[in-house]
C-alpha cells in the first residue's frame, strides 16, 4: 500500500509569488500516476546506489537483474505464485465469511459480545507464526495449515470493525425503524449492515493486506511448495536476486488482493463518504 | 374524540453523574384532527416529550395513551420528523422516503406516485435519484418531511422539522403543512422554537419553561381554520404571540429591554 504522494508544499520564498504552474498541473495527472513515478523513482535510486557504489550482487542486486529473474523464471514463479494464491484467497475467503456473521451475532446480544469477545482480543495475544509449527503437527504439510494461519491472521481486524460498524448505527435511526415497526430481520438487513459496510470494508480493507504475509508465514514452516517455501529455499541458497524476485512478486500479489477489495467496495457503496475524498484507496490501483 | 392523553408525565434522565428532571409532570391531549404546537426554550424537554408519545422512550411516571390504549410500545401508525433528519445514507432520497412502504409493505406503486407528489410539493423534484450527502441541510430535512408523511398516518410529531430552513422556504413549507392539515385533518403535534409558526399552525400552544420541563401554560389563539400569511394582521394573532412572549419574559427566558 503506497500512499499517493502528497502535492510537495510549495516553497514560497518571502515577497515572491509561488509559481503556480506546478499546482495547476498536478492534479490532472490520474491518481495513481504519483505512486507509479515514486515507485520508478526508487527502482532507478536503487540501480544507480548499487551500480555507483559497486554493491556486489551477493548482497543485492540492481533491479534491472531482479526484474530479468522474474522474467526468465515466470514459469517457476507462476506456479509457486499460483500456489499461494490458492491459500491466500482460501484462507481470506473463510475469514471473511466467518467474521461477519460473527460479529453479527455478537452484535445482536449484548451479552454475548461480552462473553466472546475479551476471549477474541486475547486470542490475539498469541502470536500466530508462533502457531504455525502447532499446525503443522494439526494438520501435517500441504494446504490446510497454510489457510487456517491466513484465517487467523485476517481475520481479527475484520472481526473488530464489523462490530464498530454493526454499533454504529445511531439512536436515532433505531428510532425511525421502530416507528415503523421493522422485524429483527429488517432491522438486521435494512439498517445494521447497511449502516456497518463501510467499516466492514475497512476491516476486510486491513485483512487483505495481511492474507499475503499469512500465506507466506504458513508457507514457511508448512509448505513444500509456494513462494513462503521458495523464498525460504532461494535464502538458504544464498540465491539473494531470487529472494528479492519473490518479495517483488509478493507485495504485486498483495496489491492485487487489496485492488480487488477496493473495486468491490467502489461498487457496493456509491454513497460512502471516503468515496468523495478518495485518499485511502489510491495506492492500491 | 380524544386521541393522545398525556397524564401527569415526568422523565427522569439518570446520567452517570446526575439526574436531569427532563420533564415533570405534563398533562396534556391532542384531539382528534386537532394541530397542537409546543413551544419553549432549548433543553425544556420538547424533544423527550416527543420520544414518549411515540412510544421510543419511557416516562419515569406518569402514563400516554393513544386512542384510550395506553402506550408500552413504540406506536407505529405515525409519521415522525426527527429533530435531526435520520436519512439513510446509503438509500437515495427517494428510496429513504420509500423505506416506509417498504418496511409496512405497502403497495410499492401507488407509494411510489406518492412519494413523488411529495417530493414535487417540498419542492425536491429531480432530486429523488441522489443521496443525502449531496443535498443541503434544508432539503435533507425536507426529505425527511417526505418520509413522515408518505404513508398518510393519522399522528403526526414533528420535532422541529423546519429548523433548517431559510426564511422563505420556511415560509412555503409552513403553508403547504397548513393546507395538508386543512385537506387531511391528521392529528399533529409540532415542536418549535419559533413563536409566530407556533400560533400560525395551530388550534392550541403549549408553552413550555425549562429545568425541569413544565408546561407553562396552553394558549388557543381563536384564529380562524383556514389560513395565509395575512392573518398575522389580526388582533388575535398579535394577542397570542404577546402572551407566549410575556409568559418567557416572566419565567425569564427573554430579557426584557
Ligand atoms: N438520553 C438522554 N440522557 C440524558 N439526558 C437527556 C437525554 N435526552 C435529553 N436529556 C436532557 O433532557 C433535557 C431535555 O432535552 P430535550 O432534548 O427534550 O430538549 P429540547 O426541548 O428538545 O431542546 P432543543 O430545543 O434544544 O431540541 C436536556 O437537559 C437534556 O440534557
Ligand atoms: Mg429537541
Amino acid at each position: 500500500m503506497v500512499d499517493a504522494p502528497k502535492q510537495p508544499p510549495v516553497a514560497e520564498p518571502s515577497g515572491e509569488p509561488a509559481p503556480a504552474e506546478p499546482a495547476r498541473t498536478m492534479p490532472r495527472l490520474p491518481r495513481s500516476a504519483g505512486s507509479l513515478i515514486a515507485l520508478a523513482l526508487l527502482f532507478v535510486i536503487w540501480e544507480l546506489v548499487v551500480r555507483v557504489g559497486n554493491v556486489p550482487a551477493y548482497l543485492l542486486p540492481p533491479p534491472s537483474t531482479v526484474f530479468l529473474r522474474i522474467f526468465s523464471d515466470r514459469d517457476f514463479i507462476l506456479y509457486n505464485a499460483g500456489v499461494t494464491m490458492i491459500a491466500v484467497t482460501a484462507g481470506f475467503a473463510l475469514s471473511i465469511v466467518v467474521s461477519i456473521p460473527l460479529a453479527a451475532v455478537l452484535a445482536q446480544y449484548a451479552w454475548i459480545e461480552h462473553t466472546v469477545y475479551p476471549l477474541l482480543v486475547a486470542s490475539q495475544t498469541i502470536p500466530k507464526v508462533a502457531l504455525a509449527p502447532l499446525m503443522v503437527v494439526w494438520f501435517g504439510f500441504g494446504l490446510t495449515p497454510k489457510i487456517l494461519i491466513t484465517f487467523l491472521i485476517c481475520f481479527f481486524p475484520i472481526v473488530v470493525d464489523t462490530l464498530v460498524g454493526f454499533r454504529s448505527l445511531s439512536k436515532e435511526v433505531r428510532w425511525l425503524a421502530k416507528s415503523m415497526g421493522v422485524s429483527r430481520w429488517h432491522m438486521f438487513t435494512q439498517f445494521q449492515v447497511p449502516a456497518a459496510l463501510p467499516n466492514i470494508f475497512a476491516g476486510i480493507k486491513v485483512a487483505s493486506t495481511l492474507a499475503v504475509v499469512g500465506a507466506v508465514v504458513g508457507e514457511f514452516v508448512a509448505a513444500d511448495s509456494g513462494l513462503g517455501y521458495q523464498l525460504i529455499v532461494a535464502n538458504g541458497l544464498l540465491d539473494v536476486e531470487l529472494s528479492i524476485a519473490i518479495l517483488v512478486v509478493l507485495s504485486v500479489l498483495g496489491i492485487l488482493v487489496f485492488a480487488v477489495v477496493d473495486v468491490c467496495e467502489r461498487l457496493a457503496l456509491p454513497w460512502h463518504v471516503s468515496q468523495r475524498h478518495n485518499d485511502l484507496a489510491a495506492g492500491g490501483r | 374524540m380524544t386521541r393522545v392523553v398525556i397524564d401527569n408525565l415526568s422523565k427522569v434522565y439518570k446520567t452517570r453523574r446526575d439526574r436531569i428532571h427532563a420533564l415533570d409532570r405534563i398533562s396534556l391531549t391532542i384531539g382528534e384532527g386537532e394541530f397542537v404546537s409546543v413551544v419553549g426554550p432549548s433543553g425544556c424537554g420538547k424533544s423527550t416529550l416527543m420520544s414518549l408519545v411515540s412510544g421510543l422512550e419511557f416516562p419515569t411516571s406518569g402514563e400516554v395513551s393513544l386512542d384510550g390504549v395506553p402506550i408500552r410500545a413504540p406506536i407505529t401508525d405515525v409519521g415522525i420528523v426527527f429533530q435531526t433528519d435520520v436519512l439513510l445514507e446509503w438509500r437515495t432520497v427517494l428510496s429513504n422516503v420509500m423505506i416506509q412502504a417498504e418496511m409496512r409493505k405497502l403497495d410499492r406503486a401507488t407509494y411510489r406516485a406518492r412519494a413523488e407528489e411529495l417530493l414535487r410539493t417540498t419542492g425536491l423534484d429531480g432530486f429523488g435519484g441522489k443521496y443525502p450527502h449531496e443535498l443541503s441541510g434544508g432539503m435533507r430535512q425536507r426529505a425527511s418531511i417526505c418520509r413522515a408523511l408518505v404513508h398518510d398516518p393519522s399522528l403526526l410529531l414533528m420535532d422541529e422539522p423546519f429548523g433548517a430552513l431559510d426564511a422563505l422556504t420556511r415560509e412555503m413549507m409552513v403553508l403547504e403543512l397548513h393546507r395538508l392539515w386543512l385537506a387531511t385533518r391528521k392529528s399533529i403535534l409540532f415542536i418549535t422554537h419559533d413563536i409566530e409558526e407556533a400560533v400560525f399552525l395551530a388550534d392550541r400552544v403549549v408553552v413550555m419553561t425549562p429545568r425541569p420541563g413544565r408546561i407553562a401554560e396552553i394558549i388557543t389563539p381563536n384564529l380562524p381554520e383556514a389560513r395565509d400569511m395575512r392573518i398575522k394582521q389580526i388582533p388575535e394573532f398579535g394577542a397570542a404571540v404577546g402572551r407566549i412572549r410575556t409568559i418567557f419574559e416572566e419565567t425569564g427566558i427573554l430579557k426584557t429591554i
